[in-house]
């Protein structure tokens, strides 16, 4: 029954109620006017009483026709079945609109999380970019003046090998080495830079990964054997033949796996799986069980000249060309770490070309 | 045996007198320019076996000069010389004729070897 019925039955036993006790005192009294104020007062009381309940029911149908409305566009599954009453049904809209509301919210949370995880990698991406193009600006201009010295040191040489001997000979040109060696060095590291930025050949063949994988760790066989680690490989039975370029994937894996060997004790565990992650992609993970690195250090590994190594020991530049080289190929690289358990990169390749356009 | 003509063309005319110089050592008939007009004359004028381009000249750029040389000295062999891994300028310039390239800073070791082998193509025609 209706609200508005409800009211309207309570209303009508009133009125007959009143109208009897009216009768009665009527009756007692036996006056015409008394009867008449009581009818009146019954008339007036009839009257104010629908007001009310008009101002009372209409409001309430129209917010259970709300609730309804947002149940039912955001929840279709559920059937709405009219309820005894307005407030009934006003009770049940409620709790529908507020189980929606509620699943609303922790989709909305959930997309705000994943487009903020999204908005700092993206972040990330550009501040390497931009790294990037500064690191290759510097190099191209250091590159020019580094030719010089390296044609002046070599002129120096040159002449030197060619006069006789005199005091000190062997001493100057044991510094112009010195000074050759140096600056094959700046070489290595401008041509690393300038890399990073221009587009550089890329040759994609159909290429194993699984042998790629075992040929970088091969070659870094003696620094296996020199600190004594264990070295496994976890290769993926079921991992198709990947369209890439094998040269540049294999110097991101001895970088990465290098790097594993550096941050293990002695006797410690560098573990190399393979797989594939869906039907595009294939995955190599390197993982180790050294010390770990701090967030505040694993948030600039891939940045240009930033090392975790001792001074002198890395150039800072391995995981920065790294980066650069997944870009070119469409992969990506990335990084974990836990603090006394060691870390891990994993490096998600796809099986077939997509590259990556435009410079980093 | 006549000595191999090279011209080297750098606008950073420090590296290209040294280079000339240490190229003179090692017995080649070298010359250095630094600019793109010299560059033109020096090639109608000496015939270079071998030019070691330098691919970034100010006013004109390094694919350009290339073009020219291609026009007035068709037999001269024409190194390029780059800062980098320019892919794309590689391309256009071997696409244009260029013989090969070299990076800077150079090894002066693997740039005779390969003026040696530039020379060997212009000899043999």
């Amino acid at each position: 029954m209706k609200l508005g019925s409800k009211l309207a039955f309570s209303f009508g036993i009133s009125m007959v109620l009143f109208i009897m006790l009216g009768v009665m005192v009527c009756t007692e009294s036996g006056t015409a006017t008394k009867s008449i104020s009581v009818v009146l007062a019954a008339v007036l009381g009839a009257v104010a009483y629908r007001r009310l309940a008009a101002r009372i029911v209409t409001p309430l149908r129209r917010l259970d026709e709300m609730a309804k409305s947002v149940a039912r566009e955001y929840l279709p599954e559920i059937g709405i079945v009219d309820q005894k009453d307005e407030i009934e049904s006003l009770e049940s809209s409620f709790t529908q609109m507020e189980r929606r509301l509620k699943d609303t919210l922790s989709s909305l949370e959930l997309a705000t999380t994943r487009l903020h995880e999204k908005q700092e990698k993206l972040v990330e991406a550009e501040k390497l970019a931009s790294l990037g193009r500064i690191a290759a600006g510097v190099a191209h201009e250091i590159n020019n003046p580094l030719a010089i010295i390296n044609e002046k040191a070599g002129l120096m040489q040159d002449i030197l090998r060619m006069c006789g001997d005199f005091q000190h000979k062997e001493k100057f040109l044991n510094l112009l080495d010195g000074i050759m060696v140096s600056v094959n060095r700046c070489r290595t590291i401008t041509h690393h830079l300038l890399g990073f930025a221009r587009r550089i050949d890329v040759i994609v063949e159909p290429m194993d990964l699984n042998e790629a994988v075992t040929e970088a760790k091969e070659f870094l066989a003696n620094d296996i054997v020199l600190k004594n680690i264990r070295a496994e490989l976890h290769l993926g039975e079921d991992l198709p033949k990947i369209k890439s370029d094998k040269g540049l994937l294999e110097q991101v894996f001895l970088n990465v796996i290098k790097n594993a060997i550096d941050a293990v004790e002695e006797g410690g565990i560098v573990m190399v799986s393979t797989g594939v992650k869906d039907k595009n992609t294939a995955f190599v993970s390197i993982r180790d069980n050294g010390p770990g690195i701090p967030s505040d250090k694993l948030r600039h590994i891939f940045e240009p000249f930033f090392t975790t190594k001792e001074r002198g020991k890395g150039t800072g530049l391995g995981l920065f060309v790294s980066y650069g080289i997944m870009k070119k190929l469409g992969a990506s690289i990335l990084v974990e770490s836990e603090i006394g358990k060691g870390t891990t990169f994993t490096l998600e390749i796809p099986l077939h070309p997509r590259f990556w356009e435009g410079t980093v | 045996m006549k000595k191999t003509k090279v011209l080297v063309v750098d606008d950073e005319a420090e590296f290209a007198a040294t280079l000339t110089e240490r190229l003179q050592l090692r017995g080649y008939d070298a010359r250095a320019v630094s600019s793109a007009e010299d560059t033109v004359a020096a090639a109608k004028s000496d015939l270079p076996d071998v030019i070691l381009l330098d691919l970034k000249m100010p006013g004109k750029s390094g694919i350009e000069i290339l073009m020219t040389i291609r026009e007035y000295a068709p037999g001269s062999e024409v190194i390029l010389l780059t800062g980098h891994v320019d892919i794309e300028s590689k391309i256009e310039g071997i696409r244009i004729g260029a013989f090969d390239y070299i990076m800077k800073p150079i090894d002066i070791g693997e740039l005779t070897a390969k003026i040696d082998k530039a020379k060997q193509k212009h000899t043999n025609g």
